[in-house]
């Protein structure tokens, strides 16, 4: 080696143990990702001090003209009109006439989540009827300003130093799929100067590092969530510092195909508006409660049982085994237990609205109802805890209610994860009342056969009720499908909800290590779960005394007095704090694009802090102020001009606070006719 | 929502541009531009107020006079819209009239130095001493501006204090030296009274020597 080489090679061996020890310091899973990953790609120097990458494969990559691709980044970057961004418009002008719940909204009480962000579309619309003084594509004032930008590969060079200085950057996501390619830009990035950089820029910096892309876009879906609105993925701009191929093409898809996910499940309104009837109600029918966790000291087994494909041929298996285990029936599932003629021990619903009552009403015979006892949430209609033997009621977690009353004191809570699916909840419920054995019948999570994606006596498929709504609502099917790994090998179609619900179920099983959890099901693998085809079910299963077991889950619940008056001025009391505090998020002038995004960005933060978000008023509104931020947010990027994008941002605001108060109307409304209230106030 | 910022913008950015072209003497894109905001929004007082002005600006104080009072009566609270009536009023004669109204726009913001030397110029003939009251008012509320100076030296000059008048006029040109009335009236008494040319170029010597003092002072 040349003294050239040697001294530079030794310059690029400090910045890389420069940089490890910045990221051991500050990112230590960055670090240990590093640490852990084997070297592939070396660097090759010339004797004139040429750089170049070389590959297991014998590909070479010259530095030079990595850089000099790089700077072709760099111009097509700067040119607002060429620059990537990732775009999920709220189409604006389409006034949505239905109420928030669509053909659902005979079952809801509420139209503010519809009303208000159509008056902020309707004010839009008026003032835009076309796209006369409207940017085609997100611009936030000038150019260089740019509120997200994410930089997919860490590539090599100072690329990402100069984007930090060049430009406005309110936060940057680094995402590398490559963890090779990120441990290679160590020798050629300044992670030291970058970080210092960003700091006295103000630009939150965040790195992102690992193989598996789905763990790559949660990751950025986290972050995005903790430090700011989800919705500002909207606009945001990127930069492909990797060269292009199926990996970008990947992370791409994967990021569009998450978008959804930023923009919902934030909650309606009207949900926690029924929750807080129902509760009510409920507990004003002494309904028992769910208080006590873990009363099975012996183990018996469970089966928790979905109207995926296939319970079908799982029908056998739990006749046979009805009389040995619990069988947990779940939502839709009774349909075809009914049919069968088989009486599960406990039925779980989940959901608030009145279809569940309609559904249970019009396609299961009462006295086959009545020899189950039920399990609810406490949001679940009053009316279906008395359509079964018994009802106890479980306390929804993240529930404007159960959040009170937990707050109160007047119960103890027992956390069940009873999201997404009713499969979920039931999981979990089993598992917090002691089952150390479950079996997952029903729970496909998907479906092999496109055409047959629930039992074929589910409500869904066969057995519709008269009702030409409810045959409308039962018939609809997400139409975002894609493939995973099937339980017993190939691949099973899934989508969006039931993939939530496969990453919920996992994370369940995860929390508790010591239960074995069984999947009998010809549908989509769930990690944790073991696959168990039902000829291979063990026929030795003892169920030991059910009847204690049954007495003992009932023990489990008890019933809870719970003073209305006190729900009722806890209630509002979170509610006129919350509206107290938005007030002075929002009484500061604002007359530029930045001061808007920051009060956007101040509200967003001011709902999800500690003290705040787990309030009753929080969760009674987080989905009415995300979604009507969100309105103004997309409307604050593409109006031209800067004094009206202020003056819009004004409006949406205002319209913002209309709907808390009018939200507060309607929760005083609810009070006063469950009695909770005496006079008027 | 009755409060809409967006539209309230757009028509201000309308009124700020229709009031550009009014300074600027572009009358007829001024008009056009209010009467397509009182085609929008009958009765809206700043439009009114402003095609009332242009009205005045163009000599026609009636027509000027007729738009003042609907705006007023949108507004009636409004001590610059009571102003701009009361000078349309004064324009036509209608001295009572104006006095009231602008007697009305002083119980409303006595602070208004501009309201003060209006109404001194109105009373300039029929009440002199009120008229200096005023004047002296409106120097005390904005010392910058050189018109209630003017004023006061008119009136001072038709009482024949001509020393004082001059030095009024001096006073201002000094605020303003590009005032050409105030020039006109300084040039035209020195021309009737040559014999205070002296005295004022004294004032002006001990002008140029305290300034002089002071740049010194100024510089160690």
């Amino acid at each position: 080696m040349t003294p050239l080489q040697q001294t530079y090679l030794s310059k690029l061996h400090t910045t890389a143990a420069a940089n490890l020890e910045f990221f051991r310091l500050n990112m230590p899973q960055i670090h240990q990702r590093v640490i852990a990953s084997s070297p592939l790609a070396t660097i090759d120097i010339s004797d004139q001090g040429d750089l170049s990458l070389r590959y297991p494969d014998g590909s070479v990559r010259p530095l030079a003209a990595e850089r000099l691709r790089m700077e072709e980044k760099f111009r097509e970057f700067a040119d607002p009109e060429t620059r990537p961004q990732l775009l999920a418009f709220h189409n604006l002008r389409a006034v949505v006439e239905q109420p928030s719940h669509g053909d659902m909204q005979r079952y809801h009480y509420s139209s503010l989540d519809a009303e208000y962000p159509n008056r902020a579309r309707r004010h839009f619309a008026t003032h835009y009827p076309d796209q006369t003084g409207l940017h085609r594509y997100p611009v936030f004032g000038s150019p260089r300003t740019i509120p997200l930008l994410i930089v997919l590969g860490s590539g090599v060079g100072n690329h990402l130093s100069r984007l930090v200085l060049e430009y406005d950057v309110r936060h940057l996501i680094v995402l590398d799929a490559d963890e090779d390619a990120f441990r290679v830009s160590l020798f050629f990035q300044d992670y030291v100067e970058l970080s210092r950089l960003a700091m006295e820029k103000g630009t939150d910096l965040a790195f992102i590092v690992g193989p598996d892309i789905d763990h790559l876009t949660r990751g950025m879906m986290g972050v995005l969530r903790q430090s700011l609105p989800p919705f500002l993925v909207h606009g945001a701009a990127l930069f492909y510092a990797m060269p292009e191929g199926e990996t970008l093409d990947a992370i791409q898809a994967c990021i569009r195909e998450s978008l959804w996910q930023m923009y919902f499940g934030q909650g309606y309104f009207d949900d926690e508006l029924i929750s807080v009837r129902h509760t009510l109600k409920n507990f004003a029918r002494n309904r028992p409660v769910y208080v006590r966790p873990l009363v099975l000291d012996a183990s018996p087994a469970a089966f928790v049982i979905g109207s995926g494909p296939s319970l079908d041929e799982l029908l056998p298996l739990l006749r046979e085994q009805r009389d040995k285990a619990v069988l947990f029936s779940c939502g839709t599932a009774l349909g075809p237990l009914s049919h069968a003629g088989i009486v599960p021990d406990f039925h779980i619903e989940k959901e608030r609205p009145g279809i569940v009552y309609d559904v249970l009403t019009r396609t299961i015979p009462e006295t086959f109802r009545r020899q189950i006892r039920f399990i609810g949430l406490n949001v679940v209609m009053p009316e279906v805890f008395e359509l079964f033997g018994w009802g106890g009621m479980a306390m929804k977690e993240v529930d404007t209610m159960s959040t009170l009353l937990h707050g109160m004191g007047a119960m103890p809570r027992v956390p069940i994860d009873s999201q997404p699916t009713v499969t979920n909840m039931a999981l979990s419920l089993a598992l917090t009342l002691g089952f150390r054995r479950i079996y997952l019948a029903g729970v496909d999570l998907g479906y092999r056969d496109k055409a047959r994606h629930h039992s074929r006596h589910s409500a869904y498929l066969g057995k519709l009720p008269e009702a030409e709504h409810l045959r409308r609502l039962l018939k609809q099917r997400p139409a975002d499908e894609k493939q995973v790994p099937a339980n017993f090998g190939g691949e099973a179609w899934t989508n969006g909800i039931l993939e939530m619900a496969r990453l919920y179920m996992e994370s369940t099983i995860r929390a508790c290590p010591h239960a074995e959890i069984y999947n009998l099901n010809d549908g989509v693998a769930i990690a944790g779960a073991r696959p168990l085809r039902a000829e291979m079910f063990p026929r030795t299963l003892d169920g030991g005394d059910k009847q204690a077991v049954l007495a003992a889950i009932q023990g489990a619940f008890e019933p809870r007095p719970v003073d209305r008056h006190a729900v009722a001025a806890g209630l509002l009391g979170s509610v006129d704090q919350l509206i107290e505090s938005f007030h002075a998020i929002l009484d500061r002038e604002r007359s530029s694009r930045a001061d808007v995004l920051d009060t956007i960005v101040g509200l967003y933060h001011h709902l999800r802090r500690d003290e705040i978000r787990n309030t009753p008023a929080a969760i009674l509104f987080q989905g009415t102020v995300f979604n009507l931020l969100s309105l103004c947010y997309n409307a604050l990027s593409i109006i031209a001009d800067e004094d009206e994008a202020v003056a819009k941002a004004e409006y949406d605001f205002n319209n913002l606070m209309d709907a808390l108060q009018a939200g507060r109307a309607e929760l005083l409304r609810v009070l006063r006719e469950e009695k909770a209230i005496e006079e008027p106030l | 929502m009755s409060n809409d910022p967006l539209k309230t913008l757009r028509l201000q950015k309308r009124l700020d541009a229709a009031a550009v072209a009014l300074v600027e003497g572009r009358l007829e894109e001024a008009q056009a531009i209010y009467g397509q905001i009182l085609a929008e929004e009958p009765g809206h007082a700043p439009a009114l107020h402003g095609l009332g002005v242009l009205h005045v600006r163009a000599g026609r104080p009636d027509a000027g006079e007729q738009c003042l009072r609907q705006a007023v009566e949108a507004e009636p609270e409004s001590p610059r819209l009571l102003n701009d009536l009361g000078e349309a009023l004064r324009l036509q004669g209608k001295k009572a009239e104006a006095r009231a109204v602008y007697d009305e726009a002083l119980r409303l913001d006595p602070e208004d130095a501009q309201l003060h030397n209006n109404l001194g110029a109105l009373l300039l003939e029929d009440d002199p001493e009120s008229a200096r009251q005023h004047f002296l008012d409106a120097i005390r509320l904005a010392p910058e501006d050189p018109h209630a100076y003017n004023n006061l030296g008119v009136l001072l000059e038709h009482q024949g204090r001509h020393a004082d008048a001059l030095a009024c006029y001096e006073a201002a040109v000094t605020v303003d030296p590009a005032y050409q009335v105030a020039l006109e009236n300084h040039r035209a008494l020195l021309g009737k009274h040559p014999e205070l040319l002296e005295a004022s170029l004294n004032r002006l010597l001990a002008q140029a020597e305290a300034l002089l003092a002071a740049g010194e002072a100024k510089n160690g």
